[in-house]
């Protein structure tokens, strides 16, 4: 497969705006048109009265109207100017609107993955990866595809237009142009290739190594490897700069060769015209014309080959977001609506196995379980016994490899996860504080809910005094670029967020890391009432950082322990 | 260098049309020059600007790393980290593009303005004219892209951190099957930025739009007047004196007169971007340094490991430590016991030399804390680099040789897992060492700090959770340092640590 396959979703965005897209690419025609008018017909009309001036001169009294071209000359002066101010406009329009459909469909597709793939977008060096894909991708249609299209456009146009005016040889030298132009472009996009993996690859390796430095600053403070460790972060530097810089290199010699080839061509052009036209009388003048016209060229062609030679970083950038966005997905929603079985226990597991990838032992080996109605389970193991694994399964993140599932009844096979998901209130170890609002961080779970349902689930994460407190309560903006919480602040807000789900089962993962003893009380005691009528499962490492329970259960290696009741 | 590619394409394409065969030799000469130090000029720039951001990377790093552990902790490392980069590259194309054709508007209009002079003083004056409007332009544009940066960039910086924050909140949007919620997000700040961008854009436009128009009255202007002079129409100043050659040099200078100023405007928003970043890198420039005297050696001093006589520190959100003194010997365990927030981990953080205290004295080893080797620092998130088991443990003394790590493993209980492993203390660590439990994260840790050979180990909740089973083997590592003579202070809460201690400091009591 060609790699310059892998733009093609991308450009198959800009395919669904064709209209507003060809009408930026007319607006940048008339913007170089414009110029190649005026500077043409502006030297045309300077050589034409020059050379009729000296006809006066010898007594000849031919008749030359300047107020035709002096009309053409004001008219290319103001077409331009207006031709490019809309024409910015409309392209700076257009990528924006592409860069909102991109960052959108991105985002949905990304959605429909598996739980695997999200959950590795918690790596950073891998969001930054991903989030800097993207805005490698943003600009593609302004830089190559619009000039390329204008180009198409403009060149037979100006080919045709000068051949008529002054002589068909201008044909040659255009010609030359056009195909030095088509073979440094392509050169250019065959050789950007390679260079713009390297590129990406050393500024993610780079990334990689800061964020190592930041992480285990401490450590490696206190081993003495600090300066090792920043030396080889300036030696990657180094060699992202040089990378760059053989860029740069390579962009400047492709600017330079195109500027130079259009002004030679200009000069052929103006050589051949006053070789083969000075015999007539205006034969200068259109030999200018013709040479003033070319030189408006260098607004568009020099471009076209640098902007093909960093498609090779759009392409590597492209190809990466594919290979994430690839996975099968979730299936679509279902039509039917679950229909829950009243009787049944809320939850039962027979024989539940998976196996991570890669890995000699399953994470759960055959593990079972009942959770009758109204039930409180606790669940206790260490990190890595298999906590996680079932709670992902449970939540329907991940279908179990063997064994089967029931919720409030259902087989789980027959259901869709989201359908179940509807029916749950699941806080995990990670739930991310997003960069909102308070409300809008809570409204994620129950959209609909008023702000006196937000603020009651605020007081039983012993939350509402901390969010009163904050400058515009409900509406203060936190998470990224926001008003900073606490660890253990984020932590009950992603509680109380859970406690909005009005769901028969409750899962909670370790419900009180980052809370200190006396507020772990407070939260605990409160959580009663609103548990009563739920059925929950708590997980954690210890039975004393969960909320009471009826029962407990030890997992070990992906299988329950016969419980030691404490 | 610019200015002779401007002065002598003036001369030679205005000669041309006039003396044939040596002209065009001269013109063809001259465009392969103009070629060739265009492509140096920005080969130049390039360099430099890429030199500059190198050294301007590298001084971040060195002041975050500076800064110390504790300091940081206001913010996430991932945001630091993308800020070392992203933030630090925009400083590239301003130095490249902005600076060089910041100095071009100024210079070259007059340059040119003059050359034109020179050939028809009326039409160089109508030129130069305009000159005294350049500032003008200078603060239209300036003007436009001051609106354009501060809400541009600001209103992009948010779309993108929306964007950046759904996609790694995914999974916890999908536990509510809120992704559609997500996506309206995502959807809804683009579109806002669309919306917001264009409004300004509008106007900041406009600017340079008006720059535009200038340039094209201009040439049309010069046209106009130089062909209205040839024809004589005009019996005024120079015009009846103009020549073809003349005409023409003008002409063409009157465009080229304006590009350096056109170039400007086009480079200007890398200004925007550079303060932008500016704005984020500033607070990181101005953090303080930990200690500086780092000089001294670690000697085997008789006397305690760590002494600390009435430390009293604030940090942002108050006082949290006051009149704290303790004493240490080698082969000691001292426990900080007490509830989360009462000061445990800022104790370790003064110990460390991250923080320097406000009142009172700190003596580790004999000298001031935080000088390498003097101590061993285990997080509560132990960090795990990238690369081998190996390569983690020789974190902690770069030059030690593979006995000694596998001594080191040995001891700390990291060859009762990493032996099962098919290619042993050899293998690698996934992304962030995702392959290894809390416990056994642990246990690489107090390998490394083992092998470091420091006096002094500070242990933040080393077994916070772990289950009996997963502390167990964390322990015994533990007690192995401790039998070695090693003084180790632990921050915990955990009772079966409470057993092992020599002597216990209760927080709760001192903040």
């Amino acid at each position: 497969m060609h790699p310059l396959r892998a733009l093609l979703p991308y450009l198959a965005l800009l395919h669904r705006r064709r209209g507003t897209a060809l009408i930026g690419v007319l607006l940048l025609a008339a913007t170089v048109a414009s110029a190649v008018g005026l500077l043409g017909l502006s030297g045309w009309f300077i050589t034409a009265t020059g050379v009729t001036a000296l006809a006066w001169a010898a007594g000849s009294r031919i008749v030359f109207d300047i107020f035709l071209p002096g009309a053409g000359i004001r008219f290319f002066a103001l077409s331009r100017t207006v031709a490019r101010y809309f024409e910015r406009l409309w392209q700076h329009a257009l990528t924006l609107d592409l860069l909102a459909a991109l960052r959108t469909a991105v985002f949905v597709r990304l959605a429909a993955q598996p739980a695997a793939v999200l959950a590795r977008l918690r790596d950073a060096t891998l969001l930054d990866r991903l989030t800097s894909d993207v805005d490698a991708i943003d600009n593609l249609p302004l830089r190559v595809v619009a000039p390329l299209a204008a180009a198409a456009l403009l060149l037979p146009l100006i080919a045709l237009l000068l051949a008529w005016l002054a002589t068909p040889w201008v044909l040659l030298p255009l010609g030359a142009l056009t195909a030095l132009t088509l073979g440094l472009g392509l050169l250019a996009l065959r050789s950007g290739m390679r260079p713009g993996r390297r590129l990406r690859a050393r500024s993610e390796a780079l990334h990689a190594r800061l964020l190592e430095s930041l992480t285990g600053l401490a450590e490696l403070h206190h081993a003495g490897s600090l300066d090792a460790h920043a030396a080889r972060s300036r030696q990657l530097d180094a060699r992202l700069a040089q990378a760059q810089r053989r860029r740069a290199r390579r962009l400047g010699a492709l600017d330079a060769a195109m500027t130079t080839a259009v002004q030679l061509t200009a000069a052929t052009a103006l050589l051949l015209g006053l070789l083969l036209l000075d015999a007539t009388p205006m034969g200068a003048a259109a030999a200018v014309l013709a040479a003033l016209a070319l030189l408006g060229l260098n607004e568009l062609l020099p471009g076209l080959p640098q902007a093909l030679y960093q498609l090779g970083e759009t392409q590597t950038a492209a190809a990466r977001l594919n290979r994430l966005l690839e996975g099968a997905g979730e299936p679509p929603d279902p039509a039917e609506p679950m229909q829950e079985a009243a009787e049944a226990p809320a939850l039962q597991l027979e024989s539940v196995s998976l196996w991570h990838r890669g890995r000699p032992a399953p994470a759960l080996a055959e593990v079972s379980l009942t959770l009758a109605r109204g039930e409180r389970l606790a669940i206790t193991g260490a990190s890595g016994s298999g906590k996680s694994s079932l709670l992902q399964i449970i939540a329907g993140l991940q279908r179990a490899d063997e064994g089967r599932m029931h919720v409030l009844g259902r087989p789980s096979e027959t259901l869709h996860p989201a359908q179940w998901r509807d029916r749950m209130a699941v806080l995990t170890q990670h739930s991310e504080i997003f960069a909102a609002t308070v409300a809008e961080n809570l409204r994620l779970a129950a959209p609909e809910a008023i702000d006196a349902a937000l603020w009651r689930a605020l007081h039983v994460a012993a939350l509402d005094d901390v969010v009163t407190a904050l400058p515009d309560g409900l509406d203060t903006w936190v998470g990224e670029a926001g008003a900073r919480l606490s660890g253990g602040q984020a932590r009950r807000l992603a509680l109380a967020r859970v406690l909005l789900r009005d769901s028969p089962i409750v899962l909670l993962d370790e419900p009180a890391t980052g809370l200190d003893a006396a507020t772990r009380a407070t939260v605990f005691a409160r959580l009663e009432e609103w548990l009563a009528g739920r059925s929950a499962i708590f997980l954690g490492h210890d039975p004393s950082v969960l909320p009471r329970a009826d029962r407990a259960l030890r997992l070990y290696e992906g299988r329950f322990r016969a419980s030691t009741p404490d | 260098m610019l200015i002779a590619w401007l002065v002598d394409r003036a001369v030679t394409d205005g000669a041309s049309p006039k003396v044939l065969a040596p002209a065009a030799a001269a013109l063809i000469g001259v465009i392969l020059l103009r070629g060739a130090l265009a492509y140096l000029r920005r080969h130049l720039a390039a360099g430099e600007a890429l030199r500059q951001r190198h050294r301007i990377r590298g001084a971040l790093m060195q002041r975050l790393h500076a800064a110390g552990p504790a300091r940081l902790e206001d913010w996430h490392s991932a945001d630091l980290a993308s800020r070392a980069l992203h933030a630090v590259d925009t400083v590239e194309p301003y130095i490249a593009n902005y600076l060089p054709s910041r100095q071009l508007a100024l210079l070259l209009p007059l340059i040119i303005g003059a050359v034109a002079a020179l050939h028809d003083w009326l039409a160089g004056l109508l030129l130069l004219l305009t000159a005294p409007l350049i500032p003008l332009f200078m603060a239209l544009i300036g003007w436009g892209a001051a609106a354009l940066s501060a809400r541009f960039e600001s209103r992009r910086a948010q779309a993108a951190a929306v964007f950046a924050d759904h996609c790694r909140g995914l999974l916890s949007l999908r536990l509510f099957n809120a992704e559609n919620q997500g996506t309206a997000r995502v959807r809804g700040f683009a579109e806002r930025l669309r919306d917001d961008s264009l409004r300004v854009l509008r106007v900041a436009f406009l600017s340079s739009a008006v720059l535009e128009f200038f340039a094209a009255v201009a040439v049309a202007a010069v046209a106009i007047y130089v062909g209205m002079g040839l024809l004589g129409y005009i019996d005024f100043g120079p015009a009846p004196e103009l020549t073809l050659y003349s005409g023409l040099t003008v002409l063409l200078l009157a465009p080229e007169f304006f590009v350096p100023l056109r170039e400007l405007a086009t480079h200007y928003h890398d200004r925007a971007s550079a303060l932008g970043a500016a704005e984020q890198l500033a607070p990181l420039f101005a953090l303080p340094a930990m200690r500086e005297d780092a000089t001294e050696s670690v000697g085997t001093t008789p006397g305690p490991v760590a002494k600390l006589e009435g430390v009293a520190l604030t940090r942002n959100h108050g006082q949290i430590l006051s009149g704290l003194s303790l004493e240490l010997a080698a082969g000691e365990l001292l426990l900080l016991w007490g509830p989360s927030g009462c000061g445990k981990s800022s104790a370790l953080h003064v110990l460390a030399g991250h923080l320097p205290p406000d009142a009172g004295f700190v003596t580790v080893a004999g000298g001031a804390p935080g000088r390498p080797g003097a101590t061993a620092w285990l997080g509560q998130r132990p960090f795990l680099a990238r690369g081998s088991l190996r390569r983690n443990i020789a974190l902690g003394h770069p030059d030690a040789d593979d006995a000694a790590i596998e001594q080191a493993a040995r001891l700390c209980g990291v060859m009762d897992y990493a032996a099962a492993l098919p290619e042993g203390l050899d293998t690698r660590l996934g992304e962030r060492g995702l392959g290894l439990s809390g416990g056994q994260a642990q246990r690489l840790a107090l390998a490394r700090a083992w092998l470091s050979r420091a006096p002094l180990l500070l242990l933040d909740e080393p077994t916070a959770g772990l289950d009996a089973d997963a502390a167990a083997p964390v322990l015994a590592a533990i007690q192995a340092l401790r039998a070695e003579g090693r003084a180790l202070v632990v921050a915990s809460h955990d009772p079966q640590l409470r057993e092992l201690a020599d002597r216990i400091v209760d927080m709760a009591g001192t903040g």
